[in-house]
């Protein structure tokens, strides 16, 4: 197990340095100056000049690189070029949104997936599979913002029973932050549950017809015993591989739904940071995004080894 | 009173060529402690019997006849009642180890299951009836074992553990679907050995289900020939081997390779087990049979008195068994 942990940490550590030459590659090759985008198309030369100097923008790349790892590694993420505050602080704030907003939204994609491809595989070939699999093709075609926006016509607008935007923050107490939160949460939710609800189908469907759920029934466990008891856990290793998968598009979901519901998390911070050229901003935002879904699958890769006790004893 | 009583079971499974008869009009009774052997090819019915008889046959099986065990008639049973019936007064032990136990349970809490559903013990007498299980199928270091997981444990190690499973509510029958095809030889007499222990100590009924004559020859006290979901001939196992009446009997006999015959081509009985949703009319094994005249292709042979107990489905029996063209082995 430990050698298997080890194993894990070396590729996290690894895929992180691999992430950040590519978003550093990136941000290097992309056109837009930080200095013209400050000081306006106009600006004179020598105020360009000096103004680049002070964001350090004359050194090498390479320099600027190893600056840049160096100065994370220390704690320091440099100051936002339009905010004027240390990146570390403005990126703490808008955790304390996107960090619940993914949890809720991949709570609820878990929950409904798991309960409806079991409901539709435990009825397979009766009308209530036919209806999960109808409903999760829909799921599966929306595009989340805007099945975002037809919520908030319907629950906010019409209903009026969520703010249709927004966020007040945690200090207007748990449930004002958590009614602005839900909304966002369903719409990520729904596409993802969607494609997990026939995953966690299919997978019940085939660990149905092993050998092992026969010897459960040949002992007297009911049907219903038999799925929770011996299906669930084995159908739940590939279900959960597409799970780690999924929580990168959640991610990237985040950043258009906050856009759409107004939130001012992660992925609203990082998309206004591209549109001021706050490179700064930009490349420490998106790091911090691979190592969120890096960290995740690297959660998959242990609860694989918890499902399963095979995987454990082969690596270890 | 007859522990098992089985009357013209019949099951028809449907598949994509039309209505598989798997089961033809299968009667018998097992009584208290006796062994019943049920021997034939791959695909003539043999485990869906078994299957059928615990009532675990696959979705649309359309099952028919009476099955009634100690006086209680299984057929009249509801879904939930069965539950209680299955894995409680009849076990059964399955053909593949390897793929039978639950790979993410350890063996304990498979072994244990049967005991906290049936016998009403409380979680440590559970636990330790598992642990005196584990050590009685021959699992010594039980404790070990209980924590175990199935794939650190040998085909051997495994079909004891699932013994062990099947015992545990102390079942009147039990059930063995092939339970030494899938192991090593010399781990198969051991396993065998096991069984027929355990069955003789808790004078259990056992229905042993085998394609291996040797297997049947050496554990049961009457044996059914199976052949297209029939039985086609039935007697006391040692009467059965010392007078093969069936040509079909002979037949699987002669295909047992002997030690000491020298090099020869293995004999085989011509042509293949006939479709199960095709079986030709009259006598299903007319087609493969060096006997056979038109009658057999048009009438469907009953049980004919072979000697006490000792029966046979043919036309042609007294043939059959003048010629034995391949004798009898004993």
């Amino acid at each position: 197990m430990s050698v298997f942990l080890a194993k894990r940490f070396a590729i996290f550590v690894a895929t992180l340095f691999g992430a950040s030459v590519v978003i550093f590659l990136a941000l290097e090759i992309l056109p837009g100056d930080p200095a013209y985008a400050i000081l306006g198309a106009d600006a004179e030369p020598s105020a360009y000049e000096a103004l680049r100097r002070e964001l350090g923008l004359d050194r090498p790349a390479v320099d600027r690189y190893f600056s840049w790892v160096g100065g994370m590694l220390t704690g320091d993420f440099g100051v936002s070029y339009t905010y004027s505050v240390p990146v570390s602080e403005l990126v703490v704030e808008r955790l304390a949104l996107t960090v619940p907003l993914a949890v809720i939204a991949m709570a609820l994609t878990v929950v409904a997936a798991v309960g409806l491809g079991l409901y539709a595989a435990a009825h397979h070939n009766t009308i209530g599979d036919w209806g999960v699999m109808v409903f999760s093709q829909f799921g599966i075609a929306l595009p989340n913002f805007w099945f975002g926006i037809l919520l908030i016509l319907f629950f906010s607008v019409y209903l009026g029973w969520f703010p249709s935007g927004g966020f007040p923050g945690w200090s207007a107490g748990t449930w004002p932050a958590l009614k602005s939160l839900l909304l966002p949460a369903v719409a990520l939710a729904t596409v993802q549950a969607a494609i997990l609800a026939r995953v966690t189908r299919s997978s019940v469907l085939e660990t149905i017809r092993e050998d092992y759920v026969r010897t459960a029934r040949a002992k007297g466990l009911t049907r219903t015993a038999t799925l929770w008891r011996h299906v669930l856990r084995n159908a739940l290793i590939p279900v959960v591989t597409i799970m780690g998968l999924q929580f990168a598009n959640l991610l990237a979901g985040t950043i258009v739904i906050e856009n759409v519901f107004f939130l001012p998390g992660l992925g609203r911070l990082v998309f206004q940071a591209i549109a001021n050229r706050d490179l700064v901003v930009v490349k420490d935002v998106v790091l911090l995004l691979a190592a969120m879904v890096v960290i995740v699958n690297f959660v998959v890769d242990l609860a694989y080894a918890v499902i399963d006790p095979r995987l454990g004893a082969r690596d270890a | 009173m007859s522990v098992l009583e089985v009357d013209r079971l019949t099951v028809a499974l449907p598949m994509v060529a039309g209505l598989a008869r798997a089961v033809r009009d299968v009667s018998f009774r097992l009584e208290r402690g006796e062994t019943l052997g049920i021997v034939g090819e791959s695909g003539c019915g043999k485990s869906m019997m078994a299957l059928a008889l615990m009532g675990l046959l696959p979705e649309g099986a359309d099952l028919r006849g009476g099955i009634t065990l100690n006086g209680c008639d299984l057929r009249a049973l509801d879904e939930k009642a069965m539950c209680r019936v299955r894995g409680n007064a009849i076990a059964m032990v399955f053909q593949e180890p390897m793929t039978s136990l639950n790979p993410v349970h350890t063996i304990g809490k498979q072994v244990i299951e049967p005991l906290m559903l049936h016998s009403g013990l409380g979680r440590d007498e559970a636990n330790a009836e598992t642990l005196s299980l584990l050590e009685r199928v021959g699992l010594v270091d039980p404790r070990r074992f209980y924590g175990a997981y199935p794939h650190q444990l040998s085909g051997g190690q495994r079909q004891r553990a699932m013994i062990a499973m099947a015992l545990s509510c102390h079942p009147e029958v039990l059930i063995a679907d092939e339970p030494t095809t899938a192991l090593d030889v010399t781990i198969q007499g051991q396993i065998l050995d096991l069984i027929r222990d355990v069955v003789s100590e808790r004078q259990m009924s056992l229905i042993l289900i085998s394609h291996d004559l040797g297997v049947i020859a050496e554990t049961v006290d009457r044996v059914f020939v199976m052949y297209g979901g029939a039985v086609v001939e039935q007697g006391p196992t040692p009467d059965v081997f010392a007078r093969l009446a069936h040509p079909y009997t002979q037949g699987l006999f002669a295909a047992v390779p002997q030690v000491g015959e020298g090099r020869r081509r293995l004999r085989t009985i011509p042509g293949t087990v006939p479709e199960l949703a095709d079986l030709p009319g009259g006598c299903t094994f007319a087609d493969r049979c060096s006997l056979a005249h038109e009658t057999c292709r048009s009438q469907v042979p009953d049980m004919r008195s072979v000697g006490e107990n000792h029966s046979a489905a043919c036309l042609r029996l007294d043939a059959a068994m003048a010629s034995s063209s391949f004798g009898s082995r004993r």
